[in-house]
């Protein structure tokens, strides 16, 4: 298990170093720079070459990858260009909701995924399959931000359930949390349940035909309880795969959905970076999802282990 | 006990109708053992997995099939009727331990799920039994082996749970198909032996299912063979090892691998292949590869009918008796 | 009189004590004290110090006008508007300023309001640190007289002064806590004297403001509490507000505009303001752009009707120079869509005219790029689009690599300092290119003159210039456009197009 650890420790840190630097050359090859941001548009040239002095924008690229990463190795991750706001704080803050809704967005996806997933397997193309599968098949197609909007036309304007903007942190109470996350994670979860769906329902029309689920049968268990205890589990590593995959997606992905609904997650906070090419906060950002995607490999790989005790055993012999 | 009766079990596939089980009736008497031997591909497994309901939905039951339990009528198309017997008054054993078995799932919640289900028993009660089941069913460590998963068992240790599964509810009936021909043949015998052993014991009436003749010869009380889906032979089982009149049951007999014959002995298979179940041919089935076969084979079907002592066969020219030239 | 009240008070030299605030009294009711509002912005904010933040935009103003005050407040018609100044004369025929202060006001962290906070503002806002000080060119200095009296000091007298010290637009006027500012916490939690406090500032989600008990002024404030959240989207920042989440945001998109006047839930203002939200440049060092003719038919070519109708769905109205609501320059030449013209100035240039034009990847600029190409291509001249991001537009524009691009003039008290930037020959900010000797006298003719009348005229003559030489195309003016629930009350019009909550009171208060 250490020696686990330490190999995606290790990986850790040479994604972390490749991904940093890669992003560092590319926003640095990107057209203009931050100074033309700080600036404005009532600068005259003079001043923006001021500005780019001031902030070491004239030295070479590696010159200020090197000097980024020396400081980062003291724990500094230096502040924003534009906004003056030290990196970690402007991470920090926007962390909690990127989570929230990765994490809410996934569960409301897989609330829906697995009953229908299961049903469907169960009875793989029966009417309600074939509904479902177009239904599926519709949504997918959707663009997000329609379903965004048409979520909050129907919730936030006709039925004023739930507000159609903003975010509230949980210190101001779990309910004004929630209701915040509810239209965003549901905008994410309508198209993000069908690949889930649908992976599990292949897995598990396959689980469904071998012989321990006939032992099953026979046992006289009946067919909730088998599609449950018996054949979830097993049908749902692909799932957990899927799942990884989106959730690592939605890291610094959810922008459209964290612009509509103003959430001030991750993603927003990148790209509106990028657009201003402040780096110091791009690669702060960066560093962060870098982190997140290895995290969310190892806790896929964690659940591999728990759901499938083959694993287990082979990693506790080797 | 159990009486079965023209029971036709066919597959609706692309390619045609699959006459996997095409008219099959027989009676099995509480206590007994009925041994079902055939080729592979003969229909035994469809035929005893009609019996339980364990076929996909491709597969319809003929209109006449008539299945009779404990003296009253079983339907096989509803799930809630073989509910009611399934695990409690008939279980089943089946061919591969290695699939069998639930691999995400311990050996004890694979056990104790029945208990607990069909017999109400709590978390603690049927852990007991799981114990005591497994320890019957000749594992040692029972205590141990509960908490492990089916890949850190060997086969043999995995039919064994199987079996123990199968025995958990005191069925009345137990159904074991192909028990032992995924194991290794040093074990074949323990296998067959605790299925005996608990059989008589718990007065079961049991369905051993094989392809080998020779591994039914001491166990079953009575013999049913089997080609393309129908009972071509039947008779109590000493009986049947004087007097065989099939061809076919002939040729499985000089199938069976003899101890005494000299190393290197090619074995004596049956020529030819088992005839394709959306055509099969006309008159008797086996008429293709039958040495005895005349034309009046082909044309008219042999009826399963009686010598004496219940000893019944489909065949125009028996064994033993002059042919037609 | 063609100029309006263009600071005429100052420009007598009368002292501002008597002008009254236009807007206070506006409203018949009675404001009502407490409750709290919650405002939707389009972007989060960069900060308060000058320096650091260097670019005050439009949200950042809609917040900092209720944290810090001005010397001076402007209304939608120019009038000045006594506020922490209580007077200003002007010395040695306008090249210095006394301003005398207010002696009763003190900063929200204690410091008391006073000469020494004036100067040291000042000072940083003149020093080459900033970099909105360039429309400030003729101010030299400022020194402290006494406690509460200060002196400006100009190159030469200058017309546009004391709008520069009221303008509700750019960090220069808003005066911050001179500890705060020395503390360098200004930036990320600004202190001044104005009506509401600094409170809470949730980076990338909202500014929270709460009532500063020891206010100096008597209208205001009313509430208890704002919050500022950050709304990016304007389709779903509309729905916050017409499901009650927001009380108030600011709209620039027709289709936007529309749909909300539909809505009998919501109080409409609008204010037209002056500057043109979408000018296009073309570049006079770059041919074929270089040749008047080319330009002039181009202007012809051009047809800002059909433009108000595709981007603004009307809710802008096309404008003949840049200085809206201040001045009234009639036609001042503009060169109406007249494809005949165009073709005739083409004909005369004689050669085929092919350029390209930068225009961002945004949705509006694209649909920008793609009328502008069309209208072009009935006159034979082929226009290439290249659509580039915000910023990279900026510095092709900056660094003189575009032949066209999209540009804006902001609106300001006084569009003076902005065009002599634009079209001087000399000036660091002269974009297009533009040289005409002509041009450049006028615009040192309205730099010094200080009589509103004549300078107005002065104006106009330049207005007059620009559509005869044709180095920037209009694409409407600016109106300002805000719409509020019913509830809130005490806003007054959207000068310069920002909201004031200053005065701002809910009728749900108590
Ligand atoms: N699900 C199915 N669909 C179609 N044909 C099947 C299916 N299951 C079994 N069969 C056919 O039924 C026949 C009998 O199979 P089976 O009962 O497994 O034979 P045995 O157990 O005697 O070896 C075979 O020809 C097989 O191909
Ligand atoms: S009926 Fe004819 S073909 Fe069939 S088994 Fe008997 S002899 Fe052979
Ligand atoms: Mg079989």
């Amino acid at each position: 298990m250490a020696k686990f650890v330490t190999l995606k420790l290790l990986r850790l840190i040479g994604v972390v170093f490749a991904v940093s630097a890669l992003t560092f050359v590319m926003v640095a090859m990107l057209p203009a720079d931050i100074a033309y941001d700080i600036a404005g548009q009532d600068a005259t040239p003079a001043q923006i070459e001021a500005i780019r002095a001031e902030l070491g924008l004239d030295q070479n690229v590696l010159v200020r990858y090197g000097h980024w990463l020396m400081s980062l190795a003291q724990g500094d991750m230096g502040r924003s260009f534009r906004s003056d706001e030290p990196v970690l704080d402007a991470i920090w803050s926007r962390l909690p909701v990127t989570i929230e809704l990765l994490v809410l967005s996934q569960v409301f996806a897989l609330l829906l995924a697995i009953p229908a997933g299961v049903y469907c397997a169960y009875r793989a193309g029966s009417r309600f399959d074939r509904v479902l599968g177009s239904t599926g098949f519709g949504m997918i197609s959707v663009p997000t931000f329609v379903l965004a909007i048409v979520l909050i036309y129907l919730f936030a304007l006709r039925l004023e359930w739930l507000p159609a903007t903003g975010y509230e942190p949980f210190s101001e109470g779990v309910w004004a949390n929630l209701r915040t996350f509810v239209l965003p994670s549901l905008s994410i979860a309508l198209v993000e349940w069908v690949p889930l769906m649908r992976t599990l329902r292949s897995d598990m029309i396959a689980t469904l035909k071998e012989d321990f689920i006939s032992m099953a049968k026979a046992k006289g268990l009946p067919a909730w309880r088998i599609l449950t205890r018996h054949a979830l589990r097993p049908s749902s590593f692909t799932l957990i795969t899927i799942l990884g995959l989106q959730i690592g997606g939605l890291i610094g992905g959810a922008l459209i959905i964290e612009t509509i609904f103003a959430l001030p997650g991750i993603g927003r906070l990148l790209i509106n970076a990028i657009y201003a090419r402040d780096y110091m906060i791009v690669q702060g950002c960066i560093l962060f999802i870098a982190v997140g995607y290895v995290v969310i490999n190892f806790v896929v790989d964690m659940l591999y282990v728990a759901l499938d005790p083959r694993i287990r055993t082979a990693g506790a012999g080797g | 006990m159990l009486t079965v009766s023209n029971l036709r079990t066919h597959f609706h596939t692309g390619r045609g109708i699959v006459r996997a089980v095409d008219g099959v009736s027989f009676n099995l008497a509480r206590g007994r053992t009925l041994g079902i031997v055939g080729e592979s591909g003969s229909g035994k497994t469809v035929l005893v997995r009609s019996l339980l309901g364990l076929l996909p939905s491709t597969a319809k039951f003929g209109g006449e099939t008539e299945i009779g339990f404990e003296g009253r009528p079983l339907d096989i198309r509803s799930e809630t009727a073989l509910n009611q017997v399934r695990g409690r008054a008939i279980a089943m054993v089946f061919q591969d331990p290695m699939t069998s078995l639930n691999p995400v799932m311990t050996v004890g919640a694979q056990i104790t799920e029945s208990l607990r289900y069909h017999l109400g028993l709590t978390g603690g009660e049927a852990r007991e039994r799981a114990v005591a089941l497994i320890d019957s069913v000749g594992i040692p460590m029972a205590r141990q082996r509960i908490d492990q998963h089916p890949h850190q068992l060997s086969g043999g240790l995995r039919q064994r749970v199987a079996i123990a599964i199968a025995l958990a509810c005191e069925p009345k009936l137990l159904i074991a198909d192909e028990p032992t021909t995924a194991l290794d043949v040093t074990i074949q015998a323990e296998i067959l032996d605790l299925l005996a052993r608990q059989q008589a014991e718990r007065d079961m009436a049991m369905i051993l299912i094989t392809h080998d003749l020779g591994v039914v010869a001491g166990r079953a009380d009575d013999i049913a063979v089997m080609y393309a889906g129908r009972i071509v032979e039947r008779a109590p089982t000493a009986r049947l090892f004087a007097n065989m009149r099939m061809p076919y049951t002939q040729a499985l007999m000089n199938a069976i691998p003899r101890l005494e014959a000299p190393p290197n002995t090619p074995l004596r298979t049956i020529g030819g292949r088992p005839p394709d179940l959306v055509n099969p041919p006309p008159g008797c089935r086996f008429a293709p590869r039958c040495p005895r076969a005349e034309s009046r084979c082909t044309d008219h079907e042999p009826p399963l009918e009686g010598g004496e002592s219940g000893h019944r066969f489909a065949c125009w020219y028996p064994v033993g008796e002059p042919g037609a030239a | 009189m063609t100029a309006r009240q263009f600071f005429s008070g100052v420009l007598g030299g009368a002292v501002l004590g008597t002008f009254l605030l236009v807007c206070a009294g506006a409203n018949a009711e009675e404001p009502k004290r407490g409750g709290s509002i919650t405002v939707g912005l389009e972007t989060d904010l960069r900060g308060f110090d000058p320096i650091k933040a260097r670019v005050l935009g439009n949200s950042a103003a809609t917040v900092i006008n209720v944290i810090q005050d001005r010397l001076f407040d402007v209304d939608e018609e120019g009038n000045l508007v006594a506020m922490l100044a209580t007077g200003a004369e002007q010395e040695e025929g306008g090249t210095s300023w006394l301003i005398t202060l207010r002696t009763d006001v003190t900063f929200h962290d204690g410091t008391p309001f006073n000469a020494d906070a004036v100067v040291a503002h000042w000072t940083r806002i003149l020093s080459p640190s900033y970099v909105g000080g360039i429309f400030l060119q003729p101010m030299e200095g400022i020194e402290k007289v006494d406690e509460f009296t200060v002196r400006f000091h100009l190159d030469h007298a200058w017309g546009p002064f004391a709008g520069s010290l009221a303008t509700p637009i750019g960090f220069a006027p808003y005066i911050p806590s001179p500890r705060a500012v020395s503390d360098d916490t200004q930036n990320r939690h600004p202190v001044g004297t104005g009506p509401y406090m600094f409170k809470e500032w949730r980076s990338g989600d909202r500014f929270v403001v709460v009532a500063n008990p020891n206010y100096w002024g008597d209208d205001g404030p009313h509430l208890d509490e704002i919050t500022f959240r950050f709304l990016p989207d304007q389709q779903t920042r509309l729905a916050s507000l017409q499901s009650g989440d927001i009380d108030v945001m600011w709209m620039d998109r027709g289709t936007t505009i529309r749909s909300a006047q539909k809505d009998d839930s919501l109080d409409e203002h609008d204010t037209l303001g002056n500057g043109s939200l979408i000018i296009f440049l073309l570049n006079g060092s770059k041919p074929p752009l270089d040749d008047l003719r080319v330009r002039q038919a181009l202007s012809h070519a051009w047809d800002q009707t059909l433009a108000m109708k595709v981007f603004y769905r009307n809710t802008q109205t096309e404008i003949t120079h840049p200085y809206g609501s201040l001045l009234d320059c009639g036609e001042a030449g503009y060169r109406a869509h007249d494809i005949e013209k165009a073709k005739q100035l083409l004909a005369d240039y004689g050669q085929p005219v092919a350029f390209e034009m930068i225009h961002t990847t945004t949705p509006r600029g694209r649909e920008v790029g793609q009328l502008m190409q069309q209208l072009f291509k009935r006159v034979g001249v082929t226009l290439n689009l290249k659509p580039v991001d915000q910023l990279q537009l900026r510095q092709r524009v900056f660094t003189n690599n575009y032949e066209m691009s999209g540009w804006r003039i902001g609106d300001i008290p006084d569009q003076g300092p902005q065009l002599f930037g634009l079209f001087h020959s000399k000036s660091g900010y002269n974009i297009t290119k533009y040289r005409a000797a002509e041009m450049d006298a006028l615009l040192e003719q309205q730099r010094l003159l200080t009589d509103a009348e004549a300078r107005g005229e002065l104006l106009c003559r330049i207005a007059e210039t620009i559509n005869r030489d044709a180095p920037i195309l209009y694409a409407g003016g600016r109106r300002h456009y805000a719409f509020t629930r019913q509830r809130l009350k005490g806003l007054p019009a959207l000068a310069y197009g920002l909201i004031r909550l200053g005065h701002a009171w809910v009728t749900d208060g108590k």
